[in-house]
């Protein structure tokens, strides 16, 4: 079904497609059984200790759960209705409490269009709308048709009159999708073995490593491995090596797949305005960002990424996205990319930016930010050496100091030599980080908020710690001399003036006086 | 200078920047006379600076905020050690806690909360802040120093708050909020309520403006 277009006021209200009753059924289900699964838990232990209850409860009980659910479903489809006035998106929704929405197309930042793999039988989608602002300020459509969505999409595009920017002006604007990146399957599952999900599903492993290790003893002692088992015991460091490699390569093998679930045929195009990106194996997602809302893209390489020769962009807009969240849809992320082609890439993005994300090494801060963290980090080993002896009244822990001074040594060098920054053609490029890099760009005239702090002993010192506070986070670069920083603040506040509109209104009745 | 576009360009801005906005209404003469604003835009946003010519924002003298801030805070301080401190001394405990009612407890307490209502008081003594056309500057902080620079074009709304011994000492807070969220919005605490006042009416002034202005380059705005 194609959108119709009718005069404004006469757009009829639509509702979401009757198969979102069995989505939203489903999604409130699982939500909940997410978000409480200690309480269910306990809940759980709780009926098996308690003999009154028996199957035939437990069944009526999720019954009338499920049912009540199913009402609550049922009547907020009834009261969900959306429409589309002009460049105005209306949302009506709310079970006890109604609510309309209205949303203005020109303050969308981020459209994303979801398919997981139980809407695809039925040809809907879920469209999320992004608005600067806090998570409330967001909009979601579940379960629409395709059409519908790609119609609403193109209408709420076409509406929002962004502010041409330099760029704009000088290139062709055409709303056709030029494509930027197409990423390759290896390239993803480089991602993936290269990505930071090992780290996160190792963490989330970890409490069952003894459950599970009680598993495979057990299961092994019934087998014919348990000569194998006992040759283990024998050998305690082979064992642990053997069974660290194993947990790694099962992570990383997870961590790939999960990579190559959601970043399955990845391609990345841009329109005058908004870069799209598509892909999803199962789940297949839609997301696309206003160029004009962009506010900092994040140069990401891992530790393993730079083995690997591996790295991807994150593309900040307005709003903090929490760091666990990177990966979880919500912010626009390109994968898969090797250093010079992200670097080429955040050039194809801001062509202003080329200068200062292929310029090379920047330029570094002080040394003292080197001694300063090497005195902090090893201040801290030191003490939790102290207090373990303290606590378990014997002096052997302080023997670990030996190790823990040049440990922190070559941490605190890793860091001092992780960051770097420089400042061009309106740009700034701050690379933070120990063993993995993260560097970030952005253009000055995005900064909301300038902040110079620095300690008794970085006065003493002459240098500062500057924090550029954008919309969608904070940047900060330590141990810099207080002169660089006096010349970034002032050409970062003029950068920021010179983009105002009363500047450049300022400035065009003078190049008009000056033209006469 | 003006061998250039570019140099013509940059003289341009900075002439105009100080002609048109160095002059009472020169913002509303500005606000009226947006056509052409989108073409010097595209000229002068990527070019390189003469960094010695644009405004120092470290030679700006701060001004100390009010002289009451100081007791305010060694009050509110003494008085919040003083609280924490009978809660030590007095708290009914159904067992006995170590420590709990104490004298070396009590007076470690006590010693601490004096020490924080004096660095306290310290430190609101070194407080300073300026405002300028285009931004405001707040100063911080006794062992470790902050210094923000708000830049007014960026503030969304402003608010002024004010506790219960804020108001007996006359002293207000002026939160001014940005759209980079809490870390970026900026809190000047310790002005006296008139100056607070005319820093607001200043604020919003210029925030009207700017959304005027605003509105009107993009109406003009032939893309």
């Amino acid at each position: 079904m194609t959108l119709r277009k009718p005069a404004p006021e006469t757009a009829d209200w639509q509702r979401l497609s009757p198969w979102a009753v069995g989505f939203l059924f489903l999604r409130v289900i699982v939500d909940f059984a997410r978000n409480n699964i200690p309480a269910l838990a306990g809940a759980g232990a709780g009926i098996t200790f308690i003999e009154r209850i028996g199957l035939r409860e437990i069944a009526v009980g999720g019954a009338l759960i499920a049912l009540v659910v199913l009402l609550v479903c049922l009547v907020y489809y009834r009261r969900f209705a959306f429409r589309v006035d002009g460049d105005t998106l209306r949302v009506r929704k709310g079970v006890v409490e109604r609510t309309e929405l209205k949303v203005r197309a020109e303050r969308i930042q981020h459209i994303a269009v979801e398919q997981p793999l139980y809407l695809r039988c039925f040809g809907l989608v879920r469209l999320r709308l992004d608005t600067p602002g806090a998570a409330a300020a967001q909009v979601e459509l579940p379960g629409i048709r395709a059409e519908l969505a790609a119609g609403l999409r193109a209408r709420l595009s076409a509406a929002a009159p962004e502010v041409a920017t330099a760029a704009e002006e000088a290139e062709p604007t055409t709303d056709e999708a030029r494509p930027l990146y197409r990423a390759r399957s290896r390239a993803i599952l480089r991602h993936g073995a290269a990505s930071n999900y090992a780290y996160v599903l190792a963490a989330g492993v970890a409490p069952f490593l003894g459950e599970i290790e009680r598993l495979l003893r057990w299961w092994l002692s019934d087998s014919d491995l348990a000569a194998a088992l006992e040759f283990l015991d024998a050998r305690p460091w082979l064992s642990g090596a053997a069974i660290a490699f194993g947990v790694l390569a099962i992570l990383v093998t997870l961590s790939m797949a999960v990579a190559w679930f959601r970043f399955h045929g990845f391609t990345l195009s841009r329109t005058s305005d908004r870069l799209v990106q598509r892909s999803g194996l199962l789940n297949r997602h839609e997301q696309a960002l206003s160029r004009s809302r962009l506010q900092a893209i994040e140069h990401v390489q891992t530790a393993a990424g730079r083995v690997l020769g591996c790295s991807h962009l994150i593309c900040r807009q307005i709003g903090a996205v929490l760091p666990g969240e990177e990966s979880a849809g919500r912010s626009f992320l390109i994968p898969g990319l090797t250093p010079a082609r992200a670097n080429a890439m955040i050039g194809e993005l801001w062509p202003e930016a080329a200068d200062a994300a292929t310029a090379g090494p920047g330029e570094r801060v002080s040394r003292r930010y080197m001694r300063a963290l090497a005195l902090r980090f090893s201040a801290l080993g030191v003490l939790l050496a102290g207090v373990s002896a303290a606590m378990l009244a014997t002096p052997e822990p302080l023997a670990a100091v030996a190790i823990v001074i040049p440990v922190a040594i070559a941490a605190a060098w890793l860091r001092w030599r992780a960051v770097s920054f420089q400042a061009s053609g309106g740009f700034v490029e701050v690379r933070r980080g120990l063993l993995g890099w993260r560097s970030t760009v952005f253009p000055e005239h995005n900064v909301q908020r300038v902040t110079v702090r620095a300690n008794w002993f970085q006065r003493r010192y002459g240098v500062a710690d500057l924090t550029y506070t954008l919309a969608s986070g904070a940047v900060t670069i330590p141990w810099i001399p207080r002169k660089r920083i006096d010349i970034l603040v002032n050409t970062a506040l003029y950068r920021v003036e010179a983009a105002s509109p009363v500047t450049l209104v300022a400035a065009g009745t003078d190049e008009r006086a000056a033209g006469t | 200078m003006a061998s250039s576009d570019q140099d013509r360009s940059e003289a341009a801005y900075v002439t105009t920047f100080v002609a048109v906005m160095g002059f009472p209404g020169g913002r509303a003469y500005a606000t009226l006379h947006p056509p052409l604003c989108m073409g010097p835009h595209v000229n002068f946003s990527n070019e390189p600076l003469d960094i010695a010519q644009l405004p120092a924002w470290q030679a700006v003298a701060l001004q100390p905020v009010a002289p009451v801030f100081a007791l305010c805070r060694l009050l509110a301080t003494l008085f919040n050690g003083a609280v924490l401190t009978a809660a030590v001394a007095f708290a009914p405990t159904p067992e006995r806690v170590p420590g709990v009612g104490e004298p070396w407890l009590i007076a470690g307490v006590a010693g601490v909360s004096v020490v924080a209502a004096i660095s306290g008081w310290l430190e609101a003594r070194r407080r300073g802040w300026a405002l300028r056309r285009h931004d405001l500057i707040y100063r911080f902080g006794l062992i470790v120093q902050t210094t923000a620079v708000l830049p007014l074009i960026r503030v969304q709304h402003v608010e002024m708050a004010s506790g219960p011994l804020e108001r007996a000492c006359g002293l207000v807070r002026l939160n001014c909020y940005t759209a980079g969220g809490a870390g970026a919005d900026l809190v000047v605490a310790g002005l006296d309520r008139a100056t607070a006042e005319r820093v607001r009416h200043y604020l919003l002034d210029r925030l009207h403006t700017d959304g005027d202005s605003a509105a009107m380059a993009a109406d003009d705005d032939p893309a």
